[in-house]
């Protein structure tokens, strides 16, 4: 069932003359890790706005057509009460945290009590939330004497004690080590395990190439690819918009006119299709060239 | 201008050392990037260059002057910093202004100021912005104000913490241009940085922080044969080195034309 509806959203911000969206169309399935790519303006975080509902109810604007997220139209419906729900998390951790808290802990409690949930039910939520991002050991310091990283995952830890069934995240990893980011990204494979839909704005395509379900691209606020991240990622359309293949798509390409790769091979997308393509040529042609 | 730091140690108020003993010397012109895990004293090292951190023992010479005997106005005639969040930088109204902050603090001539600005202005494609408001750009548009301010200063030493993030790859591309012409140009850089892919393309000498202290020193190549230390220390590496490593290269490989020809 299709918990992400976007129907003919086209959206211009106050002020501005030209949309930062135009037409876009596409159903998104309960529990899929979606990823939505694109040079900067294309209309990444935008597109997290409209799903959050954040757009038309924050930013005014001008909203033509429908998005409607688990059932509800964004149009008629509050940030509030899409906000047990639908969790975003923004790119900026400073433009997230609610800076009424004084540690770690409360600030994960600021949501749960938001949402009205028990006294009871808040501590496991919050642990259980801080453990995941790995912060449980911070949880008395202030969320302003974390680095960028660790407030990045404290970002993220506030919105998955909300335990939304979609969740948005705009490039969550782009302030954290390579281990910090492999362990978000090994949480999100989790939620979307369990059920959550995941949409995630994202620059590193080699987490996208090996966790994503699926991938939306987009240039100067339009979808011009949506398909698997091998059909996406390997698409002489994403360079055009401004987006690099990945290391291992260019040494393939690049290894075709060097008869290193076979013509008839997918391009690849990971290490270990990379490897795969390689050896499989490597034996051929010494085959070859033994007979 | 050589850069060196004697055994300098440092604790913030919170009571737990960043930095534990580092000593490092960087040559004039030298392309350097720092790297280790969030936490590790990367972003520390970095603030102790341009005198906004003062060691709490040991020194650090920037060419002849101490850190600590001068201001971190003075400070700035030397070594530029950029932040990674480039809202922690911005606070004029105006592109051109922000950018022109700097060199009219230098006591600049208007000549030099407008002709700083706006060269650092076109290095950034930013020419068409002079007269938004930087709050309106976007991220990476913010960003690259932030790089066009550093730039105008035309400092002999600058420190960029996370230049990548948030960049696309035509910006990254970009940004490695104008690397490459600082670097043309004898300027020291220095990069901390997650992003080993771009690293890896871009840096001669990578300094592994652990723990407060530089762990591993070598060239960008060697750095990279080293994969146990990485792995220890929460890094991944890049993607041509995986790709080298596991073909069985004899050797590692920085970009994909050196891969292709180490294994044809």
């Amino acid at each position: 069932m299709a918990v992400i509806n976007v129907q003919g959203l086209t959206y211009t911000y106050p002020g501005s003359t030209s949309p930062a969206l135009k037409d876009i169309n596409f159903q998104i399935e309960s529990g899929q890790l979606v990823a939505v790519i694109g040079g900067n303006e294309a209309g990444k975080s935008t597109l997290c706005l409209a799903l959050s509902g954040l757009i038309p109810a924050l930013f005014h604007g001008q909203m033509q057509g429908m998005v409607t997220v688990c059932g509800m139209d964004t149009q008629q419906y509050s940030p509030g009460q899409f906000a047990g729900q639908v969790g975003l998390v923004l790119q900026n951790p400073a433009n997230q945290l609610s800076g009424m808290r004084y540690t770690v802990y409360e600030e994960v409690a600021f949501g749960l009590e938001n949402l009205g949930i028990s006294r009871v039910e808040m501590p496991a939520r919050i642990e259980n939330a801080l453990e995941q991002v790995g912060l449980a050991e911070l949880c008395d310091r202030s969320p302003y004497a974390l680095s960028g990283g660790q407030q990045q995952r404290l970002a993220l830890a506030s919105v998955l004690a909300l335990t939304p069934s979609v969740l948005l995240l705009d490039e969550p990893t782009a302030m954290l080590d390579p281990q910090g980011s492999q362990d978000v990204f090994e949480i999100i494979q989790k939620l979307v395990q369990a059920g959550t839909t995941v949409v995630i704005a994202e620059h590193h395509l080699e987490w996208i190439a090996r966790y994503a379900d699926r991938i939306i691209a987009l240039a100067h606020g339009e979808v011009i690819l949506d398909g698997s991240p091998r059909e996406v990622l390997t698409s002489s359309r994403i360079q055009e918009a401004g987006i690099n293949w990945l290391r291992y798509t260019q040494a393939a390409h690049l290894g075709i006119a060097r008869g290193l790769w076979s013509p008839n091979t997918e391009l690849p997308i990971t290490l270990e299709q990379t490897l795969a393509g390689f050896r499989q040529m490597g034996t051929t042609s010494s085959t070859r060239q033994e007979t | 201008m050589l850069i060196r730091a004697d055994d300098i140690h440092f604790t913030y108020s919170e009571g737990e050392k960043v930095l534990n003993g580092v000593s490092v010397t960087i040559q004039p012109g030298e392309k350097v990037a720092l790297v280790g895990q969030n936490g590790s004293g990367k972003t520390t090292l970095a603030r102790h260059l341009n005198g906004l951190l003062r060691p709490a023992t040991g020194q650090v010479w920037i060419g002849d002057w101490l850190t600590q005997d001068h201001s971190p106005a003075q400070m700035a005639r030397r070594v530029a910093y950029v932040f990674q969040n480039p809202d922690e930088q911005l606070f004029h109204q105006r592109v051109w202004d922000e950018v022109a902050f700097g060199p009219q603090n230098l006591g600049c001539s208007v000549r030099e100021v407008a002709f700083q600005v706006e060269r650092a202005l076109d290095l950034m494609d930013l020419r068409g912005a002079s007269d938004l408001n930087p709050r309106d750009l976007g991220y990476s548009g913010r960003k690259r104000v932030t790089l066009a301010s550093a730039l105008a200063m035309q400092t002999p030493i600058i420190v960029f913490d996370e230049p990548t993030a948030g960049l696309d790859s035509k910006e990254q591309e970009q940004l490695a241009g104008v690397f490459s012409l600082l670097h043309h140009q004898g300027k020291t850089i220095i990069v901390i940085s997650h992003d080993m892919d771009f690293l890896i393309e871009n840096m001669d000498r990578m300094l592994l922080m652990m723990n407060g202290k530089i762990a591993l020193d070598a060239s960008a190549r060697d750095f990279f044969e080293q994969s146990r230390i990485l792995e220890t220390s929460g890094l991944i590496a890049p993607q041509i080195v995986r790709l080298s490593q596991k073909m069985g290269c004899s050797q590692v490989s920085t970009n994909v034309d050196e891969f292709l020809d180490n294994f044809s």
